[in-house]
């Protein structure tokens, strides 16, 4: 959604839950005055008494009208959100890895825990088990950058904790810092070595890394999942990845997210569903 | 009562946990939220000393556990979500004896809740690595009571 067209629906929102909520308390009241009481509103009273069912109706709108601004949320949450993420992103890569390769190259996604409505999660078929949306599955909010944004990948995260997938999804399960690299690039779907020693390291099944390698994605080198906490709880994890073989250095993201985690804690919840 | 900083580094090095044949080397490490990054000491009413532990994640409600069950004189305070060891108190006459018996009782914590053992193991090693500094800080606060 476009930044301008994001507000202009969130506060239409706001507005229509407000206003309905304002008519459906106008409406009751007026049910509730006798006319012969209120002879300065008897033509109000006797009018609204014969539309009752608009108290019922405004207040089911003022509900849609909260669910509607709540899905979308206001958008500095997410302004804010990405400028955390962004930061993390230059305090977690050395200025060497940052000034020699391109924004993507080196990047951090925040996960966050939830069932995951997308089609993608019905019935998916990982480590010979069907998965279903209410499993428990890692999907992204937030990723470093301005480009690479569209992703489809979520990671399942299931309670049989030995099957959860990629390095999110280990992080998550073993809630613990997972790092792995360098992972082996494969040539192409063919080099089935690379992508037996890449689906080992990722934790991810080999026709995962295929399917990559199909649609030409690139492929991260090194990996570094880190547990998200809110309130001593886990909550979703971070994943910081890099193209490069060794551009991880698990010292400086420490640090690095020791000083983001704690505005990334607040921040990252209040993200709409 | 100053903080005494801790490395993390000196606590976790990482664990290898699985290597392939192409070099792919899969490494583990605590997470960052089970580390304290300082430790200190307060002595309270002459011989109880307190010793606490801060983490990344402060906001989170202790509960009480007292530790008289495990046969020692000593109250710990743990995250009530996390079950992290955010404070522990005991009765003791020297600060050498107080730091001793605290590791005694994270000892007994280990192998009563050994869902958590990892995160009790953790605050031990960090009270090693504070503890000239720890015993100091006593000694000084003693001596300002004295």
């Amino acid at each position: 959604m476009g930044r301008s067209w994001h507000n202009t629906v969130y506060y239409t929102f706001r507005v229509l839950e407000w206003g309905f909520l304002f008519a459906a308390t106008i409406f009751g009241t007026l049910l509730l005055l006798d006319p012969k009481e209120w002879p300065m509103l008897d033509r109000a009273i006797v009018w609204m008494q014969t539309r009752q069912a608009w108290v019922p109706l405004a207040t089911l709108l003022t509900g849609a009208a909260k669910l509607g601004a709540d899905k979308i949320g206001p958008r500095w949450i997410h302004e804010q959100l990405q400028a955390i993420v962004d930061s993390l992103r230059d305090a977690s890569f050395t200025q060497r890895a940052r000034s020699n390769s391109p924004v993507h190259h080196h990047r951090v996604t925040v996960f966050r825990w939830c069932y995951c409505w997308r089609l993608c999660c019905w019935g998916r078929k990982i480590n010979g088990k069907r998965r279903w949306p209410w499993t428990g599955w890692l999907v992204p909010i937030a990723r470093s950058g301005h480009t690479t944004k569209s992703t489809n990948t979520v990671f399942v995260a299931p309670d049989d904790a030995d099957n959860a997938e990629g390095i999110a999804g280990q992080t998550w399960s073993q809630n613990q810092v997972v790092h792995s690299g360098p992972l082996p690039l494969p040539a192409d779907a063919s080099d089935t070595q690379a992508i037996a020693a890449y689906a080992q390291g990722g934790y991810v099944s080999p026709q995962w890394v295929r399917n990559k390698l199909e649609k030409a994605l690139p492929l991260p080198r090194n990996l570094y999942g880190t547990p998200l906490e809110v309130h001593g709880k886990p909550w979703g994890v971070v994943v910081i990845d890099s193209r490069n073989e060794n551009d991880i250095d698990p010292r400086l993201v420490r640090d690095a997210f020791r000083t983001f985690s704690r505005t990334l804690s607040a921040i990252a919840p209040r993200v709409p569903r | 009562m100053k903080w005494i900083n801790i490395e993390p580094q000196l606590i976790d090095e990482g664990m290898v946990v699985r290597t392939s044949p192409m070099g792919v080397v899969v490494r583990r490490y605590l997470s960052p939220y089970d580390i304290p990054d300082a430790v200190r000491a307060i002595i309270h009413d002459g011989n109880l000393v307190e010793l606490k532990f801060r983490y990344m994640e402060d906001e989170e409600p202790v509960e009480t556990l007292d530790t008289i069950a495990f046969q020692s004189d000593g109250v710990a305070k743990l995250g009530r979500h996390s079950n992290r060891l955010y404070s522990l108190s005991v009765r003791s006459v020297t600060p050498e004896s107080a730091l001793n018996r605290a590791d005694d009782i994270i000892s007994r914590l280990t192998t009563s809740r050994p869902s958590s053992a990892r995160k009790y193991d953790v605050a031990k090693r960090a009270l090693e690595a504070a503890k000239s500094q720890l015993i100091e800080s006593l000694h000084e606060q003693n001596a300002a009571t004295t």
